[in-house]
């Protein structure tokens, strides 16, 4: 069945079970390959983003060598991949200088994209995205035109003021809030649009759920601004991909920004 | 792209901003109008469920009144989608004497599901779903072969509340609307092992879980799951793309999420 045709921006590719945030594996029938398989089967895709780990979310202090691991395995994984798999990598604020050479390592290596970034998963502790810290690597970030995704489904008025001064503070640096989240947080997005014209966000998760949020973001933000995202493994990117395939109130002009000429722009690639 | 017969066990029709649970309302064309040309083309022949208001939580003092009403404009709906829409009509624990007399009152006019019963939006304060307040109207519902739908989202307290209910009620058809979160899918999964008359409708929450669905018809099978999207709160393309694109899932298994479970507890013939 080869009906969409879409750059999935927020995904999380996994190796091991360690890093597949899918709460039903087994049920789910998932392996490496299953991932493709699963794209294959949708249509023209490709996917993107940061790999994660679950055993992280319980550890109080992360290393840098367990950031660096995760960064490591997108790139093994991006060789399985052979061009399917874009791949996205941490930084973290606890350790500025070592993200500082991580952004120059995969510069080098032509890699565009970090994020999507998880403070919580991370325990980035006291730093946040307002954090002169972070503003020291997203400086390097800025200089070497990466584009940053970050997990902003976030219940705390305060760190959604702290993504406003973050977005606010670097107007060249290209921006992806990860997930539209419920309403209210919606709403903070909305507003984030005249803050900065880099920023962008994507649709995974909660959010598009809603009748009418998709066309609501768009007449805002514009076309140009929103990326398709699923948040696959957690969720099965079919599902978020006819919600935008088949929703009425959006055209085939928009679509086909959401889908995949927004994220071939802001990454440099492309689908075909 | 296979476009399959479905019916939507799980919508909230509307007439006004009244009745219109969309949050983003202002921003997309609604009407009675479009809400029907808009779900046929994605398949949808049928839609069920109840005409609900946030705002009924505001009257002082709350009267069984605004209660009749929504039901009196389920009744209006059905009218004017003339056999695309079938009611679910409210009862409320709140008010056994004129719950009773409405299921009676409805059954006399050909009207079988009760619900989709929204328990935070219509003022049960006090009550919950083991209330024997409610139960006496289950009782009757019982009686009268009534299929009651109810949201299962709540709290520890109020999820063991619906258990109760389905283990009082073996033999009335319970259908615990939307999966929901994990705590959730617990709960679900007992009130699934204790009643074969329990069944879950898929809308909202907790479908986007990649693998929930698969888990829960792993275990219960392909009959106990009916689809439904919470239109026009809930985004109705998505919805309908959870099944439609997922391998996972059999053909003959999405035929009966999709339509054939509900057309035979609707006995919907061909
Ligand atoms: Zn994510
Ligand atoms: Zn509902």
């Amino acid at each position: 069945m080869s009906f969409f045709k879409f750059i999935d921006f927020h995904t999380h590719p996994f190796l091991s079970e360690d890093n597949n945030i899918c709460k039903h594996i087994e049920s789910a029938n998932m392996s490496v390959s299953r991932t493709k398989e699963i794209y294959e089967k949708l249509g023209k895709t490709k996917i993107c983003g940061s790999v994660l780990s679950k055993s992280l979310l319980d550890k109080p202090d992360t290393k840098w060598e367990d950031v660096q691991k995760l960064n490591d395995l997108a790139l093994e994984l991006e060789k399985t991949y052979n061009g399917f798999y874009i791949p996205g990598f941490h930084v973290h604020p606890k350790f500025i200088k070592e993200s500082i050479a991580e952004i120059e390592r995969l510069s080098k290596m032509g890699k565009k994209l970090i994020g999507e970034l998880e403070p919580y998963r991370f325990s980035w502790g006291e730093l946040n995205y307002a954090s002169k810290e972070f503003y020291e690597i997203l400086e390097a970030a800025e200089h070497y035109k990466m584009v940053v995704s970050f997990h902003t489904k976030i219940d705390d008025e305060v760190a959604q003021n702290q993504i406003d001064q973050m977005i606010s503070r670097f107007k060249n640096l290209t921006f992806v809030g990860g997930h539209l989240g419920p309403n209210w947080i919606i709403l903070r997005h909305l507003k984030r649009f005249s803050l900065n014209d880099n920023f962008l966000v994507d649709v995974s998760e909660q959010g598009l759920t809603r009748h009418g949020t998709l066309r609501r973001v768009i007449d805002v933000g514009g076309k140009e601004r929103v990326l398709f995202g699923s948040n696959f493994p957690a969720s099965h990117p079919g599902m978020w991909a006819g919600a935008v395939q088949l929703d009425q109130d959006i055209t085939d002009d928009e679509k086909e920004y959401v889908f995949y000429k927004n994220a071939e722009r802001i990454l440099g690639v492309s689908l075909d | 792209m296979k476009k399959y017969r479905i019916i939507d066990f799980h919508t909230h029709p509307f007439t006004n901003a009244y009745t219109n649970i969309c949050v983003n309302q202002g921003e997309c064309d609604m009407s009675k109008e479009l809400s029907k040309s808009c779900l046929t083309q994605l398949g949808v022949e049928k839609i069920c469920g109840s005409v609900i208001s946030p705002s009924i939580r505001k009257h002082k003092p709350f009267l069984w009144e605004y209660t009749e009403e929504l039901n009196n404009m389920a009744l209006e709906l059905r009218e004017y989608y003339q056999g695309f829409y079938i009611p679910g009509f409210h009862v409320h624990p709140g008010f056994v004497k004129e719950s009773i007399k409405e299921i009676e009152r409805m059954d006399k006019l050909g009207v079988k599901i009760i619900g989709e019963l929204v328990q935070y939006m219509s003022k049960w304060d006090g009550y919950n779903y083991a209330s024997k307040e409610l139960w006496e109207i289950l009782e009757v519902a019982e009686h009268y072969g009534m299929i009651v739908d109810f949201h299962s989202g709540d709290n520890e307290e109020g999820m063991a509340s619906m258990d109760e209910m389905v283990k009082r009620f073996p033999k009335l058809i319970l259908v615990g609307a939307h999966i929901g979160g994990d705590s959730s899918l617990v709960h679900h999964v007992k009130r699934l092992e204790s009643s074969e008359n329990y069944y879950v409708d898929i809308a909202a929450s907790g479908l986007g879980e990649y693998g929930r669905l698969r888990f829960l018809m792993d275990r219960f099978g392909k009959e106990r799951f009916i689809y439904g999207s919470d239109f026009p709160t809930c985004n109705e393309s998505m919805f309908v793309s959870s099944l439609m694109f997922d391998d996972l899932f059999s053909e003959e298994e999405k035929e009966y999420v999709y339509f054939k479970n509900a057309a035979r507890l609707l006995n919907i013939k061909d």
